[in-house]
């Protein structure tokens, strides 16, 4: 186990819900909702919108709202609804083509026929950017918010979509206010394990491409192991040296695979609280799981509303 | 016009010199030779490609099977073949150049096997035009040394 602070930045941003809390003060955004059926969108969108971060507009069939409204008990009176019966996606999309909002959410509706029809070319929303999802969690005993990428979007990455993976990671911390950005670049070990491990080669070529300048202010090390990358404590017995060793503030995962478990061992098994977002759209776009928590969900849409411009 | 040739003989001192000289002896310049064991422990393949017309190379076939350790020797038709080349490639490598070095990589399905902060190996095992075209296009990146074994070939399945 690490040693509480041990090696922390004393910059480094630490509380996550201080940081989202600010959201509070930044005066409401428009955000539109796609099918907002079930409890913990509702919850959330009514919190979000209460603690004056978002002002909603529910996208789907009225009855279906109202009717999980009613349930829990989530007053509608402030909040806007456009009734359509089907492809909702689509209708929320024009909304924010047309400048009619800020942002979007997914409710219940499959993610990809989700992305499907939001990124159709009618409306705008995709850029030159690769899309990647940027989660954001805290690790109580290293007093330190993390950043992590890609645990939802990005398959297999090649070199080339991580470039704009750690783009909008960085981006994101940015924008965040993280006064020092220091991006560690996940895999199994510290060594280059040529052609067994891919990670290592990406990640040591990616702290070489980072000489250029190409990612502004922030520092890009690896190869890492989690622990070596999170904890100054172990990268201290491994003689790890370098700014970024035990204090990376950003963690790039090799693979879907890794970042998903990592993601998930943060929530399910540490039980920490955790926000997700898309970005490398016009907007930040708040995908959470359909599974996810009220808190999640309601983390992801102050995060998402902390990256608007 | 490119000729593929496969010969198959006895794994023995001398033989590599008596095929070298069959080709010299018609003024035959040969394009790439790739030779290994085989099967059985004794014998070994050479894959032989020569750019000839077809007398000279009937001439030189001739003087082939007179060679005693030669077993079998026949042509690889192009299109019945099946051949792949190997390459080993060591180029510069530069903070800028990156992205651009393993988007061309991965393009053409090229292996990195070795890397500092200066250079980078490479390999491919493809077809010949393909490792052509990897080595045209690291020709802009830099290339510090390259090795390549030349056709192997087997003739294609039934």
């Amino acid at each position: 186990m690490w040693t509480e602070g041990v090696g922390m930045e004393k910059t480094d941003l630490f509380d996550m819900h201080d940081l989202l809390d600010s959201t509070h003060t930044m005066g409401p955004r428009l955000m539109v909702v796609v099918n907002p059926y079930d409890a913990a969108t509702l919850e959330s969108v009514f919190r979000a919108m209460s603690g004056g971060a978002i002002d909603p507009v529910l996208v789907g069939e009225r009855e279906l709202i109202t009717k999980a409204a009613d349930d829990i008990k989530v007053p509608l009176e402030d909040m806007k609804i456009v009734h359509c019966e089907d492809n909702s996606t689509a209708v929320a999309a024009s909304l924010l083509c047309e400048g009619k909002a800020h942002f979007i959410m997914k409710g219940m509706v499959g993610t990809g026929a989700f992305f499907h029809v939001l990124f159709e070319p009618r409306f705008k929303i995709r850029t030159q950017r690769v899309l990647s999802h940027v989660g954001m969690f805290e690790i109580p005993a290293t007093k330190r918010i993390f950043l992590m990428s890609d645990a939802a979007i990005n398959i297999q990455p090649n070199f080339s979509r991580k470039i704009h993976i750690i783009s909008n990671a960085v981006d994101a911390a940015i924008k965040l206010g993280f006064p020092q950005i220091r991006v560690a670049m996940l895999a199994a070990v510290e060594k280059l394990n040529l052609p067994a491990m891919p990670a290592t080669l990406d990640a040591f070529l990616m702290k070489r491409f980072a000489r250029t300048g190409y990612f502004g202010h922030c520092e890009i090390d690896g190869p890492f192991a989690f622990d070596n990358a999170i904890d100054p404590r172990s990268a201290g017995t491994k003689g790890i040296g370098g700014n970024v060793a035990g204090n990376a503030n950003i963690l790039i995962a090799p693979n879907i695979e890794t970042g998903n478990v990592i993601w998930k061992s943060i929530t399910c098994i540490h039980g920490g609280d955790a926000a997700g977002v898309v970005l490398g759209g016009t907007c930040p776009i708040v995908v959470p799981s359909r599974a996810d928590t009220f808190k999640t969900k309601l983390d992801s849409i102050y995060l998402s509303r902390m990256l608007l411009a | 016009m490119k000729y593929t040739l496969s010969c198959l003989c006895y794994n023995r001192p001398g033989v590599l010199a008596k095929v070298a000289r069959s080709f010299s002896e018609e003024g035959i310049n040969i394009y790439s030779l790739a030779a290994g064991e085989v099967e059985e422990k004794d014998k070994s393949r050479m894959t032989i490609v020569v750019d000839v017309d077809e007398q000279a190379l009937k001439r030189a076939e001739k003087n082939l099977e007179e060679i005693d350790e030669v077993i079998q020797l026949y042509d690889l038709k192009e299109g019945v073949l099946i051949a792949r080349e190997l390459l080993l490639i060591k180029i510069r490598v530069s903070p800028e150049n990156i992205p651009q070095i393993l988007q061309t990589a991965e393009l053409f399905n090229a292996q990195v096997i070795a890397v500092s902060d200066v250079s980078m190996v490479l390999t491919l095992a493809a077809e010949e035009k393909r490792v052509n075209g990897l080595i045209n296009l690291f020709k802009n990146v830099g290339i510090i040394e390259m090795s390549r074994s030349g056709k192997l070939a087997v003739s294609g399945v039934d």
